[in-house]
């Protein structure tokens, strides 16, 4: 009996000691990623003791000294920061979030509850540092949570990574999108001293992953050309000035960031690079460009009829969906239509009223009708983000009593009751095998088909981005502005600039503090997000819009308050609401104003400009389908609000 | 897992029209059967989740079948079986991304996350057949 246990005593250490031994790094690649994150965690370390060895209070120059200690792990952090995001996104929050707490509904969790996820580190133990009293234990916990996620990234697990191809050209990815995207906004780097500095760190750190990784994997190298351009890029943000605000950021992102971007997508082509992360699960493989609309898959336009890809089958799909977009029999009272709100010739908004009609014209709705273009590139719909799918979303506005006032029932008959509606869904019935009868979904996917086919469209900007043209001086100063100085970019994210950034598996809300008037006399009583998923840091909030088109989509905010950009960027120059003095305890807009002078004022409004997308103009049908019943027969095409 | 085998007869189109003696009359050759397995907390459902749930297992057979059997299915003494897969299997989004083949086919324009849904449900709760894949 004892031998025996010895035996199985002996060969558990040596299978231990097997499996420590294939846990070690056995490349370059291993290697660098080993030595990158040991030398952060020992500067995490020296941070800690040098927290617990502060007296109380901290004094002022205590405090500078530890600013100085925390830039050093941030810089360190840089060098991970490409692993990080990519293979472990949620430990890497708490490494370095950018705010103490966020609800996340992600892609793939969406029907799910919102879930809390706490960020810690850097970040926000600089921002504590800038406040008058500071507490030891508060600091010292934002540490050391950074310290214990950090330790996330040594299991196996996650190590494993390194072994094959695959996961550096899609960490790679990630890297070059938010490259575009965050990296030079300021988005986790609240001072704005720092970016570059850290910019250039990264670059440099990314280099050394290249090379550690070309030596590791002889087959699947960055060729000399990615190289070449990459070492270009550095030369690039290193020749620019040393003051933040004058980084070019459309240069960057335009003649280097993209190029690389597209070089990287041939290469996860070529070397048939597989994910197996949710990271990858909204992004486009055959996209070559950022600012690429086939690069964010977004939402299922197609809705039940989602696997059908022959042409002509869908140009019947977008007929009816046209149709029905028009057709006010989708209405309670035969009067009002998609179009009553939602027009064509107004990017698919109505820009004439501050916030539309209600139902039978009982008084007006609470919030402004969002334009349609692009709803498409968002997970969750609506300004409260209470909808996950466009097809349910047109539902819930059919069938509320105070929008378009229809039950499904009657919805249904009257439909059907028109021989050419009938005859077309019929005819794809066959494409929906698990429905037994025409149903509602196939008519929301219909018109979500129908209408979706604008958001594919590009912009004069998206083209300069693509080196097709080159955009006027006071379109790239304005987006300068708007991803430097006025810090846009750090909620309106490039490319889509909405809120969701790369690698767009959720949806941002921002708590603004928008008054209910012009005069900031009080805030919004709107309680947006809060009404889906009640919480302190929900109230107030919305889902971030794309700035796409808003030059055509006045009025502006969630409740329409603001007819005019001026008066948009006004009110963010401003603050905010609490930067207008309204009491706003969650606002996540910084109060301090953000001087802009008149000549950036007018640059962001022309760069907003260069984002109007080349929309075809869209003709009413001439008619509608006729009903067996003649009094439907009397309804007008677009219905009459 | 409460094992109460239920059959449930899924008509055709054609014999629901005849509302009246569906209930009483033997099933047709049209009528197929399928056999699964009412989740844990069924003592409480009510009827109309029963319905639904019947209905959610019919359509993920559906969609099984339509996208999935082709690779899936095993050949037994001739016969296509549907195999048994273990829960860690069937862990929804991480079926789309965990295994190579699935990546082309297992996108969201192919398979919508409610769809996904009333495969992982079929599966689960279908009648094992003992053929593991």
């Amino acid at each position: 009996m004892k031998t025996k246990s010895l035996i199985i005593l002996v060969s558990l250490l040596v299978v231990t000691f097997f499996s420590f031994n294939i846990g070690q790094p056995t490349t370059p690649y291993q290697n660098n990623y080993f030595d990158k994150l040991k030398r952060f965690e020992n500067l995490q370390e020296q941070l800690i003791s040098a927290i617990k060895k502060l007296p109380e209070p901290i004094i002022d120059s205590a405090k500078s000294q530890l600013k100085n200690e925390m830039l050093q792990c941030r810089l360190a952090y840089k060098g991970l920061d490409f692993w990080m995001r990519y293979l472990e996104p949620i430990a890497q929050k708490k490494i370095n979030g950018p705010l103490p707490i966020e609800w996340e509904t992600e892609v793939f969790e969406k029907y799910e509850k919102p879930y809390k996820r706490e960020g810690a580190g850097f970040t926000l133990a600089l921002q504590y540092l800038e406040e008058d009293k500071i507490d030891k234990a508060v600091l010292l916990n934002l540490i050391q949570q950074s310290r214990n996620a950090s330790r996330v990234y040594e299991a196996d697990s996650i190590a494993k990574n390194l072994q094959t191809h695959h996961s550096f050209f899609l960490c790679n990815r990630l890297f070059l999108l938010n490259l575009a995207s965050i990296y030079t906004t300021g988005f986790d780097c609240p001072d704005k001293d720092q970016i570059l500095p850290e910019l250039k760190a990264m670059l440099k750190e990314v280099d050394e992953i290249y090379s550690s990784y070309n030596q590791s994997f002889p087959n699947t190298k960055l060729p000399d050309s990615y190289l070449i351009l990459f070492a270009k890029t550095r030369a690039f943000v290193d020749s620019q000035p040393s003051e933040y605000a004058s980084f070019n950021h459309y240069q960057f992102i335009r003649e280097f960031v993209n190029p690389l971007f597209a070089a990287n997508q041939n290469l996860i082509r070529k070397y048939h690079v597989i994910s197996r992360s949710f990271v990858d699960y909204s992004l486009n493989k055959n996209a070559n460009s950022i600012f690429s609309k086939e690069l964010y898959i977004g939402q299922n336009s197609k809705g039940v009829y989602l696997r059908i890809n022959e042409e002509s089958t869908l140009a019947k799909i977008d007929e009816v969906g046209k149709l029905l977009f028009f057709d006010p029999i989708l209405s309670g009272n035969n009067q009002r239509s998609c179009v009553s709100c939602h027009k064509p010739t107004q990017f698919f908004t109505d820009t004439s009223t501050i916030t539309s009609l209600q139902y039978n014209h009982a008084g007006f709705l609470d919030r402004n009708t969002p334009s349609l273009v692009n709803a498409t590139y968002n997970h969750l719909l609506m300004a409260d983000g209470q909808h996950f799918t466009l097809q349910t979303q047109n539902k819930a506005v059919i069938t509320n009593p105070i929008e378009m006032g229809a039950n499904e029932a009657d919805l249904m008959q009257k439909v059907l009751s028109c021989a050419e509606y009938k005859e077309a869904f019929s005819q794809l019935l066959p494409f929906t095998p698990t429905e037994k009868e025409i149903n509602f979904d196939h008519i929301t996917s219909a018109i979500t088909y129908y209408y979706s086919k604008f958001s594919k469209h590009n912009s004069p900007f998206d083209l300069a981005m693509n080196q097709v043209t080159q955009a006027s001086p006071n379109i790239v100063r304005g987006f300068n502005v708007f991803m430097g100085k006025a810090e846009c970019g750090t909620c309106h994210f490039a490319p889509i600039f909405n809120g969701v950034k790369p690698p767009y598996v959720g949806s941002e809300f921002e708590v603004l503090g928008t008054p209910q008037d012009k005069d900031y006399k009080a805030l919004s009583k709107d309680l947006g997000r809060y009404l889906i998923n009640p919480a302190f840091e929900t109230k107030h909030g919305f889902r971030t819009g794309t700035i796409r088109n808003a030059s055509n989509t006045k009025p502006y905010m969630h409740n329409g308050v603001f007819k005019t950009l001026e008066e948009v960027i006004e009110f963010y120059n401003g603050g905010g609401g609490a930067g207008r003095g309204l009491s706003v305890e969650n606002q996540t807009l910084s109060s301090d104003s953000l001087q802009l002078t008149q000549l950036e004022k007018e640059d962001l409004i022309a760069f907003i400009g260069s984002l109007t997308e080349q929309i075809p103009v869209e003709e009413a049908p001439k008619k509608l389908p006729k009903s067996q019943n003649n009094a439907l027969n009397k309804r007008k095409v677009g219905g009459e609000y | 897992m409460l094992l109460i085998a239920c059959s449930v007869a899924k008509q055709s189109p054609k014999t629901t029209e005849s509302k009246d003696n569906s209930q009483t009359k033997a099933p047709t050759n049209l009528t197929k059967k399928i056999d699964f397995t009412f989740p844990d907390d069924s003592l409480i459902m009510s009827e109309s989740a029963k319905a639904e749930f019947v209905a959610n297992i019919e359509k993920g057979e559906i969609i099984y079948s339509l996208l999935c059997a082709k690779c899936h299915n095993k050949l037994v003494n001739g016969v296509e079986v549907v195999p048994d897969f273990s829960l860690p299997q069937l862990m929804d989004y991480e079926m789309r991304i965990q295994y190579p083949s699935h990546e082309d086919r297992l996108t969201e324009t192919n398979l919508s996350v409610k769809e996904l849904d009333q495969v992982v449900d079929y599966l689960r709760y279908k009648k094992k057949t003992g053929v593991h894949f």
